[in-house]
């Protein structure tokens, strides 16, 4: 279905490092889920994702942040 | 709140600013090619309040209160204030005071290497090929699994201490009671005015909060993810100073006889390699760990901490350098500090849960 990364907590560039990781191995057709908890953690990984050209969709939940990602468009994809 | 700016066009506006304002402080009276080092600011304050004794480096220097107070009013007004804390704070103090320790064998961090070679002092060359190094190092440890562990929630009230810490700082540096250091000499005695110097690093520390600037994540970015965002600000930076040092007659190229510098090509290297290793493993450079702190980021402030013990000891060990080149046991603090980060960085590999 998909793969999440817990990246909450995690100091620079751990979220992107491990964004990184998913991609490399998820299947075709996976989409990532990480989480963060922090604006910087959740630029860095929208960063990643924009660097690898990837498609993106952020999700705030109170003080946590749900980026999805995934090579096809997501649905609703907004900033 | 809505994005007034695109980031992109943010980050090169924060870098620009500081490259600008960088030249002007000098001009404005701050030393020679250190209108802004986060690293010398830090030890400065440090010999202010008497950590160390080294009587021509000794100023409350109102651009890291500005930096840290500045961060702090983004952070709060954007809702992005979080008081947090709990990975390794140990380690993270340690590998501050190595990165001091490495900056001040090389005399500037990673912001004064972009400056000096802005104008025109190529030794920068060296210092930004050894951070560029180190960065490298350091992603080829984060690969491998290196992490500091994660940060939790804490009570907001501990991620206060450190915003209120500075303005404490901030009334010293106004009312100068008879017990803080003052550089009568020396680097510590050239200094632009309280207002300005405060005023520079208020605005700076605000745009580095909401562009996320670090003058060694633009290293680490461009290698790990190809990613120039950060870089962007970096150059926008050098660019500034140099176009504004040019203007203002502040330019002299050259390796040897340059300001408040020395021109020893292997320790250049080497400390720089140490700060950015260093600097990678951390997370940010200092002045990231700066605005980090003023956003209720604890583990930051704890390596703010051990950058200030870092050269307490660096002065009081006679670690640092002058421009007359690398102190007797300056070297081998950087060796031993290479060797101690390179020890950290194989074996902090916690499984996160």
């Amino acid at each position: 279905m998909h793969i999440t990364i817990d990246a909450r907590g995690l100091s620079c560039p751990m979220p992107q490092q491990m964004t990184i990781n998913a991609i490399r191995t998820a299947k075709p057709g996976k989409m990532i889920i990480v989480l963060a908890d922090e604006a910087g953690a959740r630029d860095s990984v929208i960063r990643t994702a924009r660097a690898l050209q990837l498609h993106y969709k952020l999700e705030r939940n109170a003080d946590e942040y749900k980026i999805y990602i995934s090579r096809e468009e997501l649905w609703m994809e907004k900033r | 709140m809505r994005r007034f700016f695109k980031p992109k066009t943010l980050i090169i506006l924060a870098g620009l600013l500081m490259g600008v304002f960088a030249a002007l402080l000098v001009k404005w009276g701050n030393p020679p090619n250190m209108g802004v080092c986060v690293a010398c600011f830090m030890r400065d304050i440090a010999g202010a309040l008497g950590l160390h004794r080294a009587g021509v480096v000794q100023y409350l220097r109102p651009e890291i209160v500005g930096f840290v107070l500045g961060g702090f009013i983004a952070a709060y007004a954007f809702g992005e204030f979080r008081a947090r804390g709990g990975s390794s704070p140990l380690a993270r103090f340690l590998l501050g005071a190595l990165v001091m320790i490495g900056a001040l064998v090389f005399l500037g961090c990673p912001i004064r290497a972009i400056l000096r070679l802005a104008g025109g002092d190529l030794n920068g060359i060296i210092g930004l090929a050894g951070i560029a190094i180190g960065a490298l190092a350091g992603i080829f440890f984060i690969k491998r699994g290196y992490n500091l562990g994660r940060a939790i929630r804490i009570p907001a009230v501990a991620g206060w201490i450190v915003p209120l810490a500075m303005i404490g700082l901030l009334l010293l540096a106004v009312f100068q009671p008879g017990f803080i250091f003052s550089s009568e000499k020396g680097p510590g005695s050239l200094h632009a005015a309280l207002s300005i110097s405060l005023g520079v690093g208020l605005l700076v520390g605000f745009l580095s909060q909401r562009s996320r600037m670090c003058f060694v994540g633009a290293w680490r970015d461009i290698f790990l993810l190809r990613d120039g965002y950060l870089m962007s600000a970096v150059v926008a930076c050098f660019m500034g100073a140099l176009v504004f040092n040019l203007i203002l007659g502040q330019f002299y190229l050259g390796f040897e006889g340059q300001p408040v510098a020395h021109s020893s090509y292997l320790w250049n290297f080497l400390s720089m390699v140490l700060v950015g290793l260093a600097a990678t493993l951390l997370g940010g450079c200092p002045l990231r760990q700066l605005i980090l702190s003023g956003e209720g980021d604890t583990d930051a402030a704890v390596t703010v901490l051990g950058l200030f013990a870092g050269a307490a000891f660096a002065h009081n060990f006679g670690l640092a350098s002058t421009a007359a080149g690398p102190s007797a046991f300056g070297p081998l603090a950087v060796i031993l500090g290479l060797v101690i980060t390179i020890c950290l960085g194989l074996l902090m590999r916690g499984r996160l849960t």
